[in-house]
């Protein structure tokens, strides 16, 4: 059964993971299961994070049987680079068997998870939904991390120096039967006779980059000028006051995350960005913002003491922000990627976004981490066209659709 | 129990142990002597004869050893458990083995909660340790079950979660009374169970379930009108009433400021009710008109002569000393 009604926050998740189930036994519909990934949907509407949870990494787990679409990587990506979570991450590690081809590219991102994870493993299970223990079976995301290893054989060879290291000097930070599962992962590359063949891999490294033309964006999204806010120092000022006249970089964030290497490291990461603007002499030309998910929490002196002890330095033009009033608007002009529970965040995802000197959105560094150096060449490009009549970027990169899909849940008849 | 009974009863056990120790070493040395015997030791040779834990772990698995003894003594080789997966892998097994007694098994479990915070090797094993717990959610002993359920609400764990909300939406499926279920939920910011808790406070299944769920309510904005409604509504109970306040403060400091002077000024008004509002108006950063503050002042100097309540006494002098130190 297919369902033939929108999926929103009231849909049971009974019914979501027998949609899941389904799309298991017939992968044509794989693409529909990617369609329920992008945060924003109304499907994750009003859930715990712990019901978001269940049905992304039920979803994501899937892609192991069904086959792991491109459009699903960054996703499974993101989960291995930035996730705590095991359940999500044992999904993630079993989705990159569903790879057409298996491809070395996915190492580093499993290597990665190793050491995200290894302190917050956890026994989990993909065969049923909502499983009772105790169960006969089950797995960890450790297991499946290094099991994907296994699969990859010979295209893993460049793990082979860490999985060297963690069967020998950093063997006690494993348990035996994890230390079994390492063990394994380099026999079976040892022993894979395979070829490797991944120069033509499409495999996104880094953050994705997306370019945006300005006034598409703003027929998405309308206007946010008016969309009032509150600075660190209680501050009142529009969002049309503070994003003018010269581009900034804005990120998103909000003080209860508990995953350290989203939030947390986001504004540690953007007091470095500070410096590093700051090193490259554009002190004074560009502006930066960091924005609550979470405004109705996150009032200023929390906001003031979370981004002063991770090193972000303020000033007339590098404030922390939270909404008073407009945060949809601003969700929707940004096409943010983060849903809530009936009082905080459930999830999100990493964005950080360069705002030309209208306050428009020129580029989105999306789901996985961005890289300091990267934004900073990427604003200095911004600031080398500023001379011209329009600031956009020349292209609108496609890859930008996962971030710009309807906050409609698909469909399915 | 008592701490001072006890420790009395700790040491009688550390030393009946110690005393089954130097017993079982002499056994023991008899035994390789002679080369009869050894089978009943043949658990601790396993781990060799510089195994110092062997003679512990004999006693530990000796089901006819009295209970006590044996979690004494499992209590008195944790520093060695914290080094070895195979000692933990037994502690493991001590705790989810129905058929060992209670004693033994809440003394396993206190081992491993400890571990949790001091063995990086326990780290490792953090997987069975969260499926050893899983599993004993419905354990029928109150005790062991209680302490599980407390530490996977610790960890956020979505299967204790939803056995919890399961029990609130069907007392039959209960694993513990609601007043004791509700605070284990709040363990986690991210859950979403304010539609409940909201329920359980216009529908409370006791009065001490209902205080519980407005204590989580705190973290719901979407509860502001509810806190205030009961915060002023005089027919509630003096500390339900109370809880409200604290809670509606958190969420909304201006609300909370706007109630507690309609309370300051009630000469109708509970004493408790009176001395906590001071005290939250004393420490409070909502900004008041020049005239509002003088109004205020004027009136807890007021009270501060008339009341017979020591409590609200106390606070309007603390209040009337902050303000004195108050530049003009």
């Amino acid at each position: 059964m297919l369902v033939s009604q929108p999926l929103d926050g009231h849909t049971p998740e009974e019914a979501i993971a027998e949609l899941v189930d389904t799309a298991r036994q017939s992968p044509e519909h794989r693409d529909l299961l990617v369609q329920l990934l992008p945060e924003r949907l109304a499907l994750y509407d009003g859930r715990s994070t712990n019901e978001t949870t269940r049905i992304r990494g039920y979803i994501l787990a899937t892609f192991e049987h069904v086959g792991l679409p491109s459009a699903a990587l960054p996703y499974v990506l993101e989960e291995l680079q930035s996730g705590h979570d095991a359940y999500l991450v044992a999904a993630s590690a079993k989705a990159l068997r569903g790879l057409e081809t298996p491809t070395g590219e996915v190492v580093p991102f499993l290597l990665q998870a190793v050491e995200n994870i290894k302190g917050m493993d956890d026994a989990v299970t993909f065969e049923s939904y909502k499983p009772q223990w105790p169960l006969e079976n089950y797995t960890t995301a450790l297991t499946e991390i290094f099991r994907t290893l296994q699969w990859l054989g010979a295209h893993a060879k460049s793990a082979l120096p860490e999985l060297e290291a963690l069967r020998g000097s950093r063997r006690d930070e494993f348990s035996r039967r994890i230390q079994t599962e390492i063990d394994n992962a380099i026999t079976r590359i040892h022993s894979d006779g395979g070829v490797e063949h991944d120069c033509c891999s499409p495999m996104p490294q880094r953050a994705v980059i997306a370019f945006h033309n300005p006034r598409e964006r703003l027929r998405r999204g309308g206007s946010v000028k008016n969309v009032q806010m509150e600075d660190q120092e209680c501050n009142r000022l529009t969002y049309g006051e503070f994003f003018n006249a010269k581009p900034a970089i804005v990120v998103f964030f909000y003080t209860r995350c508990n995953n350290s290497n989203k939030c947390s490291l986001t504004i540690t990461k953007l007091g470095r960005l500070q410096k590093a603007i700051a090193e490259a002499g554009l002190e004074g030309q560009l502006k930066t913002a960091a924005i609550t998910y979470d405004p109705e929490y996150d009032l200023p002196p929390r906001l003031k003491a979370y981004a002063e002890n991770r090193g972000v330095v303020f000033s007339d033009e590098h404030r922390i922000l939270r909404t008073t009033s407009g945060f949809h608007e601003l969700q929707e002009s940004f096409q943010l990627g983060v849903n809530f529970t009936a009082a905080t965040v459930n999830r999100h995802t990493i964005e950080l976004f360069i705002l030309n000197s209208r306050g428009e959105i020129a580029a989105t560094f999306s789901r996985l981490q961005w890289d300091i150096e990267e934004v900073l060449e990427q604003a200095k490009t911004l600031l080398d066209r500023a001379a011209g009549e329009d600031q956009s970027y020349p292209h609108l990169n496609e890859s930008s659709l996962v971030a710009q899909t309807s906050r409609r849940s698909p469909v399915m008849t | 129990m008592d701490v001072s009974t006890y420790r009395k009863k700790y040491d009688e056990y550390r030393e009946r142990v110690k005393q089954q120790h130097e017993r079982r070493s002499a056994h023991l040395e008899a035994a390789r002597a002679t080369g009869v015997g050894l089978d009943a030791f043949a658990i601790a040779d396993t781990a060799g004869d510089e195994d110092p834990a062997a003679d512990a772990i004999a006693v530990i698995r000796n089901r006819d050893e009295d209970a006590e003894n044996r979690a004494v003594t499992l209590h008195s080789i944790s520093s060695e458990i914290a080094k070895r997966e195979d000692l933990i892998d037994m502690v493991l097994g001590l705790l989810r083995d129905t058929t060992e007694p209670m004693v033994l098994r809440l003394e396993a479990l206190r081992i491993l909660q400890a571990l949790n915070f001091s063995s990086a090797l326990f780290n490792t094993k953090r997987p069975e340790y969260i499926a050893a717990l899983r599993e004993l959610v419905n354990a029928e002993e109150l005790e062991l079950r209680e302490r599980v359920l407390e530490l996977l609400a610790q960890e956020n764990d979505e299967y204790v979660q939803r056995r919890l909300v399961e029990g609130l939406n069907d007392p039959s499926k209960a694993l513990l009374p609601p007043e004791k279920a509700i605070p284990l939920l709040g363990y986690d910011i991210h859950a979403s169970h304010f539609p409940l808790l909201r329920e359980m406070v216009m529908k409370p299944p006791s009065a001490a379930a209902k205080r519980e769920a407005l204590r989580l309510l705190a973290a719901d904005p979407a509860s502001k009108e509810m806190l205030a409604s009961i915060l002023t509504n005089k027919k509630e109970s003096r500390e339900t009433r109370r809880i409200s306040a604290l809670a509606l403060r958190a969420l909304s400091p201006e609300a909370f400021d706007a109630h507690a002077r309609q309370i300051v000024f009630d000469d109708d008004e509970n004493q408790s009710l009176l001395a906590t509002s001071i005290n939250a108006l004393t420490h409070s950063n909502v900004q008041q008109t020049a005239t509002q503050s003088r109004e205020l002042d004027k009136r807890i100097e007021q009270l501060s002569e008339q009341t017979h309540s020591k409590d609200v006494k106390r606070a309007a002098q603390i209040y009337m000393h902050k303000q004195s130190q108050q530049p003009e």
